[in-house]
């Protein structure tokens, strides 16, 4: 499968077309039922007039956003999973290998335990700032020379992530009761908190993580074949590198700042997407980006509803769904 | 003017020097090709020649112009690199990968063209590679995959193809067969070939003149006639050899000698 221009449109038309199907199903479930056709009659409204009513506030106020901003960190966590796996050059990576995760869960600890998750931007700002602090601290120990070395920088990203969870484990002692539950509900992923302005903020790091990497995307197919091959047609290997680590790292930290650490999206949709449409990343990055978001929507909505009035962390779900499915590609898996 | 010329490189990791005060030329359209032993620095002077190393002494000039201010882009489009063996993960078909040979050519957001897909269907079929084209990378057996990156190596479109140890891999059958399509390669599309080989019969088989190194510096260098003799190659292995002359080709052959010939014609020895 050759990847031209207008494979990709035929490709991502397609996947946009199940995204806004995903979320208009999303839209219309829940506690409150409201049918699809309620749901487009109050969208369309909208445009019309300015009408009230509970279904408007369900459907604007309380779903979308919590729809949206699933989506953004669905997409966002799957072209970060891409890249991780073209860097490292290995098709079972995802975003968090690197420790973005643990420091971003430290941050997020310390900001519940230090009672700064009263406020809606504490925690987000606290778990972004320990995810970059992350980034850069594996970014130096990683470093060689001029260049960054891989392997080493694998190896950094284990210990640091290995030192934080011990941190994270001594904060987790010493925590009263119900600041634990903040704290798993955080490290599996919860929605519940969402509203437009976690969108608004996050917007700009995941869209411009996401076209800076899209701008590396035929560089990522040259960098999977060997960091040697790659200069040996032609391309600047080290920049490549560096522009991939830091973009996915950049973007994982905003999408995991307003919502906790939801697993599995970030490993299982590159490597379906590789599976349906082949390894360009050319194809594979717009790919994975929307069938990211449709995933971690429809994941969503089984955390929400499946349990009610009682919410799953969406980790939980995707976690029960992608933990079977790693198992496969593992078993199946040709090298 | 040559279109390889090394002068007088030297070259270190830390503190060991690989490479010493090296010079050489190479003119357009031959067919060179670089033995030795284990760590003679045959590896890294093909690392220098394509600009992945930059030698702390010394220059390089590939057509007249110095390696190290030519921008990697050019460099791929002057010279292409046959590896010895790839492990790829990710399963990029045959003619995904011999398209990759495009991207010197390309911006970074461009697209392969027609003119792209044409020469890179006109390397496969140079290579016999057409048939599996849509087949992954991972399901080629060894010496599909090695006439693969021959093919990637050809739609780059290069002056100067380097080959590192591009049979190690392969049975005999392949190694010739490898070797007739470089050989061949070398003659009707005039490409200067440089391969760094451990088969000193193949290198001697093939190539028209012959670098032997010796901890990093040239031993000899000339005619594999001038090159594969009985004492060079002792004082540069360290083992006894025995050179005859192919009886087809004339080419100069080695057959090797035991070091420890004091069990020889004693099958009892032998089984122990």
């Amino acid at each position: 499968m050759i990847v031209s221009p207008k494979k990709i449109i035929a490709v991502c038309s397609l996947l946009f077309c199940l995204l806004l199907g995903v979320i208009l199903a999303s839209l219309s479930l829940g506690a409150a039922k409201i049918g699809v056709a309620q749901v487009l009659q109050v969208i369309h409204a909208v445009y019309v007039d300015n009408p009230t009513g509970p279904e408007r506030l369900i459907i604007l106020s309380v779903r979308l956003p919590r729809i949206l901003l699933a989506g953004l960190v669905g997409a966002a966590l799957a072209v970060a999973g891409c890249s991780f796996q073209a860097l490292l050059r290995n098709p079972l990576a995802d975003p968090y290998i690197l420790g973005v995760s643990s420091g971003s869960a430290l941050g997020a600890v310390s900001a519940i335990l230090f009672g700064l998750s009263a406020t809606s931007f504490g925690m987000p700002l606290a778990s972004f700032c320990g995810a970059i602090i992350t980034v850069m601290l594996v970014f130096h120990v990683g470093k060689v020379g001029r260049g960054l070395h891989i392997n080493t920088l694998l190896l950094a990203g284990v210990i640091i992530s290995a030192f934080f969870s011990a941190i994270i484990m001594f904060l987790i002692s010493a925590a009263q009761k119900e600041d634990l539950s903040k704290i798993v509900f955080w490290l599996m992923g919860d929605f519940s908190d969402s509203n437009y302005h976690f969108i608004l903020i996050t917007l700009p790091y995941i869209a411009g993580g996401m076209v800076a990497l899209y701008s590396c995307a035929r560089g990522l197919n040259l960098i999977v074949m060997g960091e040697e091959t790659a200069i040996q047609l032609g391309i600047d290997v080290e920049r490549l590198k560096k522009m991939a680590y830091i973009f996915a790292s950049l973007i994982t930290a905003a999408a995991v700042s307003v919502c906790g650490l939801i697993g599995f999206v970030g490993l299982i949709i590159p490597h379906s997407v590789r599976m349906l449409f082949g390894p360009d990343h050319r194809l594979l990055i717009p790919a994975s980006a929307l069938m990211g978001a449709c995933f971690l929507i429809a994941s969503d909505t089984i955390a929400r509803t499946i349990a009610a009035p009682t919410e799953l962390p969406v980790g939980a779900v995707t976690a029960t769904f992608g933990a079977p499915f790693f198992i496969y590609l593992l078993k199946k898996r040709r090298v | 003017m040559a279109l390889i010329d090394v002068k007088e490189i030297s070259f270190r990791y830390a503190d060991q020097w690989v490479i010493e005060d090296l010079s050489f030329r190479v003119e357009a359209g031959e067919f060179w090709g670089i033995i030795g032993p284990n760590g003679s620095g045959k590896t890294t002077l093909l690392k220098i020649l394509y600009g992945l190393v930059d030698p702390q002494r010394g220059r390089v000039f590939i057509d007249g112009g110095e390696l190290r201010q030519i921008r990697r882009p050019d460099i791929a489009k002057k010279i292409a690199v046959v590896p010895q063996e790839a492990q790829i993960s990710f399963p990029f078909t045959s003619l995904e990968v011999v398209l990759m040979g495009r991207s010197p050519y390309l911006g970074r957001l461009q697209f392969e063209g027609r003119d792209d897909f044409e020469i890179a269907e006109r390397a496969m079929r140079l290579t016999d590679t057409l048939r599996f084209s849509r087949r992954s990378i991972n399901e080629l057996s060894g010496g599909e995959r090695q006439r693969i990156f021959i093919a990637r190596a050809l739609a780059q479109e290069p002056e100067i193809i380097l080959l590192d140890e591009p049979t190690s891999n392969l049975d005999i059958s392949h190694q010739v067969e490898f070797y007739d399509l470089i050989s061949r390669l070398n003659r009707e599309k005039n490409l200067t070939i440089l391969t760094v080989s451990h088969d000193i019969n193949l290198a001697s088989e093939y190539c028209r003149k012959i670098i032997l190194l010796k901890g990093g510096r040239i031993f000899k260098m000339g005619s594999p006639g001038e090159v594969v003799a009985e004492e060079s190659i002792r004082q540069v292995y360290g083992s006894r050899v025995l050179v005859d002359e192919n009886p087809v080709t004339g080419a100069p052959r080695i057959t090797l000698l035991r070091k420890d010939p004091s069990n020889i014609g004693n099958p009892e020895a032998q089984a122990k």
